[in-house]
């Protein structure tokens, strides 16, 4: 049960008043809310994925878990942030499922110099710098690349940092983590991306 | 003080533990670092060159991610998305559409229930009628030939009997005595 006073510190959130007006049947106000939060959903899906019809499919699942769940909804966080929870654990969910598939596919083939896929295609850009300036969809590549190199839960920090420019707490209620455990998240991820991409600068 | 070119990389691993200087550094960076701490932080930043640097470093390769591509929803997605619900059309999906699908159903129940009812009550009614007119299809004539119809069945033998005396003489016949046979 939501305590009142809990409650009353979201309602001036004009997209929980919008879900609010979803969860007695208001149709409209879950079209606007669609319109409102599209772009930035499935902006975070590609940013997770590099995967437009990805990215669309699960910003779909998103706002059809919200439709679903409108008759039980409570107002216990900004309409973003629940939001982005919901959709972080579609995105785990996801990963945990391809990233079995992906085990079992590097199990069956043999890479002679045992380097994943990234860091193969990371050291063979690298490689290129002396000669030449990379233009800037190879620099593209490399970043994105990069980011392929963070750990799932570092990424995830990194995107809704980086992108929707949550706040340290913000990012921890939608990951289910405290802020100094944020804090150490993304430092870990931003050292490890200076370490790959400073040769690039 | 401990330089920034002797602090430890971490590795992408979520479990290591990061080094406190380089996370508030980050923090800092990131907006995120108390005041206070701002303040100590930029003062060594002053003094530490390699600090410094790796502040430099740690802000470019953040800037760098400013060149992944982004993405925003298709033409079509709003259409699919709200299609993928099945909203119903306005007049019902107006903010007392729930109410009226709610009575509409209420009504669909309450017609099936009346409608049980009234066969029921019309069965009952029925084999009521069907009772009193079995009943009621049986005039006096008829009874009175109903209360001797044993006499009508045995008329033959009975008509052997030629008065009452015939019938007194034969009750004052004793029985066969049974116990005489012993």
């Amino acid at each position: 049960m939501v305590s009142q006073s809990l409650r009353n510190q979201y309602l001036a959130d004009p997209d929980v008043q919008l879900m609010l007006r979803v969860s007695t049947g208001d149709h409209s106000a879950f079209e606007e809310l669609v319109l409102r939060y599209q772009d930035r959903l499935v902006g975070f899906f590609f940013h997770l994925f590099h995967d437009r019809p990805i990215a669309e499919d699960m910003a779909q699942e998103t706002f059809l878990r919200i439709f679903r769940s409108r008759e039980r909804y409570e107002p216990t966080a900004r309409f973003s942030t629940w939001l982005f929870r919901i959709a972080h654990n579609l995105a785990s969910n996801q990963k945990r499922g391809s990233s079995r598939l992906r085990e079992i596919s590097l199990a069956s083939s043999s890479d002679a110099y045992n380097l994943q896929p990234n860091e193969k295609n990371l050291a063979e850009k690298s490689a290129l710098m002396p000669s030449r300036q990379l233009d800037s969809l190879e620099m593209r590549d490399v970043v994105r690349m990069a980011i392929e190199e963070l750990s799932e839960r570092q990424r995830t920090a990194v995107v809704l940092h980086k992108f929707e420019e949550m706040s340290y707490e913000e990012i921890g209620e939608v990951m289910g983590l405290g802020t100094v455990a944020v804090k150490s998240l993304l430092s870990r991820a931003r050292i490890r991306l200076k370490e790959v991409l400073e040769r690039f600068i | 003080m401990t330089s920034s070119s002797d602090i430890p990389i971490p590795g992408p691993d979520d479990d290591q533990v990061a080094d406190p200087k380089l996370t508030d550094l980050v923090a800092y960076l990131d907006g995120e670092l108390p005041p206070a701490d701002s303040e100590k932080l930029e003062q060594q930043l002053v003094l530490d060159a390699p600090l410094r640097q790796c502040a430099e470093s740690l802000d470019r390769t953040w800037q760098m991610l400013d060149l992944l591509e982004d993405a925003t929803a298709s033409g079509e997605f709003t259409r699919k998305t709200l299609s993928s619900i099945q909203i119903q059309p306005k007049s019902i999906s107006s903010p007392g559409g729930s109410t009226l699908r709610t009575l509409a159903a209420k009504w669909s129940l309450g017609a099936i229930a009346l409608w049980m009812l009234t066969g029921f009550i019309g069965t009952a009614f029925g084999l009521l009628i069907s009772r009193q007119s079995q009943t009621n299809t049986t005039n006096p004539a008829d009874a009175e030939i109903l209360k001797d119809f044993d006499l009508l069945r045995n008329y033959q033998r009975m008509r052997q009997i030629s008065g009452e005396k015939f019938l007194r003489d034969l009750a004052e016949i004793p029985l066969a005595d049974t116990g005489s046979e012993k």
